[in-house]
């Protein structure tokens, strides 16, 4: 276990190492800039609070997106998941939506829903609804018939059905979604905020950009990554926790 | 208070690749108050369609049953309790919280909810595990609480779908013997499926043997001993010679099944 | 146990039809009857015959030809990159344990966040959005290849080793057989976010190719050529997706 352990971080070591060697004897420093540098610059960088709040907004639009992701997503997934005839009509449709690379519809996000926050967190919902859908429409269609027959047998009602039966499959699906969802979740916000460089993290890219300034991009960019590594770790350890008895299942 | 059950003229059939797939033909039976019958029969002899239908989780095409006196238009659950073959304990719900969402859907009201529980839990042995998860559970244990689920409704009439079709055989024996005990001092109606030719002699009054598909009633044949059934019972001549009897009886279906089992 | 009653597949391919028409019945609608600004929502027929345009515009081709370029050389990177890191770390165990939970988390960093710092250091040419596809492909198929050649039976090996394969044959006729549907998968998501990743950082920052041709027509304004453009890159996609699916078919028809 410590073994591993100290791998991980002697290869990120490593990784810097090289990092910081060829930053500053290799390469322009218009170009790159090494970690020393870098790390030093963060607290610096975030202590400007223009830059402090175009990252706290991106991270609000995340959580409002997931939101809506998470709602929207499982709203929809449970009429098409309970009938076999949305199921069979409405599934190849959203299989097909699934499929358009969204990226290509974004200027359309940004007429519609403006330069500011909404633009980036419909972007992002659009992204973070699908594999909760997916993933929730799944969980429901596997319900296993026994279950059904069961508790029919026993004077079931179809709500009661619904509520101790189906919402154990809902949530085991959206939890089975979340990391996904989240991710994407994430890219889609993140896509707007560079599209857009009118504003927030997006006109901080591109300043730092057209000044050369390679110290501050990378320390804002830096910043971003970890955050993003945490919060995907966060997601898993909840999934973990939650996902008991469907890996019983298995 | 015991009841009983008649099926009059049962047929039904499955739609299977375009066809009709006819697994029930012409079926007729009765089940007296209190008896414990065996529907004892090869794969697909529809013999797990014939207790569901009994039980009103499906209609069959034509014919009639009834229990007691009302005939059966869909599902009963304050007459007829299921036990289930494969795990039908839900996996995200404690053992206990399986026998209480039980009762809740039979309508029973909270207050009385966890006597019943506790009781249910207690005549099959198992009130230890009450805060188990039923994946920590063994199948002869999941199996246990399979059945206190359904005593627990208190029901007159009980249906059992082959329970121990996934146990080993060892522990087959065990939860039969314990069975036989339980049944008594109940004095349910009870059917049950099963496809073990020793299991449905050492429990049952009378077998029903069934042929292959499309199933009809072969024969009817008699144990007379009264219960519970000791262990010993197994190794009685009565005993193998009623055994014998059935395995005259189902060879032919069994070889009949094999044959003609879709691919 | 109980007969299901079967939903006929007629019924929903009718409802299905019967949606898609109703919304293009519904787009034409309000577009003719100029209930919505054209700047807002082109009419199905401009945007037909701004398709028409762009099929017949002499940038088509080099613009196709940009974007195809581009993805074609980053995907070819990922590829051969991917294979190669995902087989090495997962011949040995301990490989496996230290990088490839390193490759995972890494893989939750939206890489677009990267793409400023190629930009800087590219340039708005090609090859900032080449860095770009590359590392976003390589991670599903990295991942993808250690899950696949990790996940073969052991007991596979043991088998095909007791009938004296050395290390050659043991790869090519039990490991990569073994291994391929699930590292076809993950070159199959690399695909498909290459694309992405190629269209969307030409649409942040790039002088040519089929994502910049689409945000600039969106920053002019141009809504009707920007939304041909989008069905055409669409509709390759899908047919893309299509002609997969018809390959993976025929190959497994047993799956």
């Amino acid at each position: 276990m410590m073994k591993v352990f100290s791998a991980q971080v002697a290869s990120i070591a490593v990784l810097l190492l090289i990092w910081e060697v060829a930053a500053r004897w290799f390469i322009d420093p218009q170009f790159i800039s090494p970690p020393s540098k870098v790390f030093v610059a963060i607290p610096k960088l975030f202590a400007d609070p223009q830059v402090a709040r175009a990252v706290g907004t991106s991270f609000i639009e995340l959580a409002v997106a997931f939101a809506i992701a998470v709602v929207l997503g499982v709203a929809i997934a449970l009429p098409v998941g309970l009938s076999t005839l949305t199921f069979k009509s409405a599934f190849p449709v959203i299989l097909l939506i699934y499929a358009i690379p969204q990226i290509t519809i974004l200027p359309l996000f940004v007429l519609y829903f403006g330069l500011g926050p909404p633009s980036k967190i419909a972007f992002g919902a659009s992204h973070g609804i699908f594999p909760i859908m997916l993933n929730v429409i799944a969980g429901i269609r596997s319900v296993r018939p026994i279950y059904l027959a069961c508790a029919r047998s026993m004077g079931a009602s179809w709500l009661q059905i619904v509520r101790r039966i189906v919402l154990p499959y809902v949530l085991a699906g959206l939890f089975a979604g979340m990391r996904l969802a989240m991710s994407v979740t994430l890219l889609g916000v993140m896509l707007a905020e560079l599209y857009v460089s009118t504003a927030g993290i997006g006109y901080f890219t591109q300043r730092f950009s057209n000044e050369f300034d390679a110290t501050n991009l990378l320390a804002l960019i830096t910043v971003l990554a970890i955050m993003a590594v945490i919060l995907n770790e966060t997601v898993r350890r909840l999934e973990a926790r939650f996902g008991r008895w469907r890996r019983a299942q298995r | 208070m015991a009841i009983g059950i008649s099926v009059d003229h049962l047929t039904h059939a499955f739609a299977h690749n375009g066809a009709a797939l006819r697994v029930l033909d012409d079926v007729s039976l009765t089940v007296t108050p209190g008896e414990m019958v065996c529907l004892l029969g090869p794969s697909g002899c529809g013999k797990s369609t014939l207790l569901n239908v009994i039980g009103g989780l499906l209609k069959a095409d034509s014919g009639e049953v009834r229990i007691g006196d009302a005939a059966v238009r869909g599902v009963m659950p304050q007459r007829v309790g299921f036990v289930f073959q494969e795990n039908a304990l839900f996996p995200w719900s404690t053992v206990w919280e399986n026998l209480i969402v039980g009762l809740e859907f039979q309508g029973v009201p909270p207050a009385e909810r966890a006597a019943r529980a506790a009781r249910a839990l207690e005549a099959v042995g198992m009130s230890d595990f009450a805060k188990f998860y039923p994946d920590q559970l063994s199948g002869g244990m999941k199996q246990r609480i399979g059945l206190a689920r359904a005593l627990a409704l208190q029901t007159e009439v009980l249906l059992m779908d082959e329970p121990f079709a996934a146990l080993d055989e060892q522990t087959r024996m065990i939860l039969g013997e314990d069975l036989s005990v339980l049944l008594s001092e109940t004095g349910k109606t009870i059917v049950m499926v099963t496809h073990s030719l020793s299991e449905a002699v050492f429990l049952s009054d009378r077998i029903f043997v069934m042929t292959a598909r499309p199933g009809r009633i072969k024969a009817i044949v008699e144990v007379k001993r009264e219960h519970p059934r000791r262990p010993d019972f197994m190794t009685s001549t009565q005993f193998n010679d009623v055994r014998g009897e059935l395995y005259t009886l189902l060879h032919d279906e069994m070889r009949a099944a094999a044959a003609i089992a879709p691919a | 146990m109980t007969a299901q009653p079967l939903v006929r597949d007629s019924r929903s391919r009718a409802i299905q039809i019967a949606f898609f028409a109703a919304v293009l019945a519904a787009w034409y609608a309000v577009t003719a009857a100029h209930r919505i600004s054209p700047l807002f929502l082109p009419g199905p027929v401009q945007v037909a015959q701004q398709i028409g345009r762009i099929a017949h515009a002499p940038t088509l081709a080099l613009d196709i030809a940009y974007t195809m370029g581009t993805f074609a050389i980053a995907y070819t990177i990922a590829v051969l990159g991917g294979l190669a890191a995902g087989y090495i770390v997962s011949t040995r165990r301990f490989l496996t344990r230290v990088y490839e939970p390193l490759l995972a988390s890494l893989y939750a960093i939206p890489i677009v966040v990267f793409f400023p710092t190629f930009i800087l250091f590219f340039g708005t040419g090609p090859n900032s959005k080449i860095a770009l596809g590359a590392l976003y492909a390589f991670f599903p198929i990295a991942l993808n290849t250690i899950a696949g050649f990790t996940q073969v039976d052991s007991r596979l090996v043991a088998a095909a080793r007791s009938m004296g394969a050395n290390d050659a044959l043991l790869l090519r006729r039990v490991l990569i057989p073994a291994a391929f549907p699930i590292v076809a998968t993950g070159m199959r998501i690399a695909f498909i976010a290459c694309f992405a990743s190629i269209l969307a950082g030409e649409m942040i920052a790039s002088d040519h190719g089929l994502g910049h041709q689409i945000a600039q027509a969106g920053q002019m304004m141009e809504i009707a050529k920007m939304f041909g453009y989008v069905t055409l890159v669409v509709l390759a996609a899908f047919a893309f997706n299509f002609g997969v699916s018809a390959l993976e078919a025929r190959r497994r028809p047993t799956a």
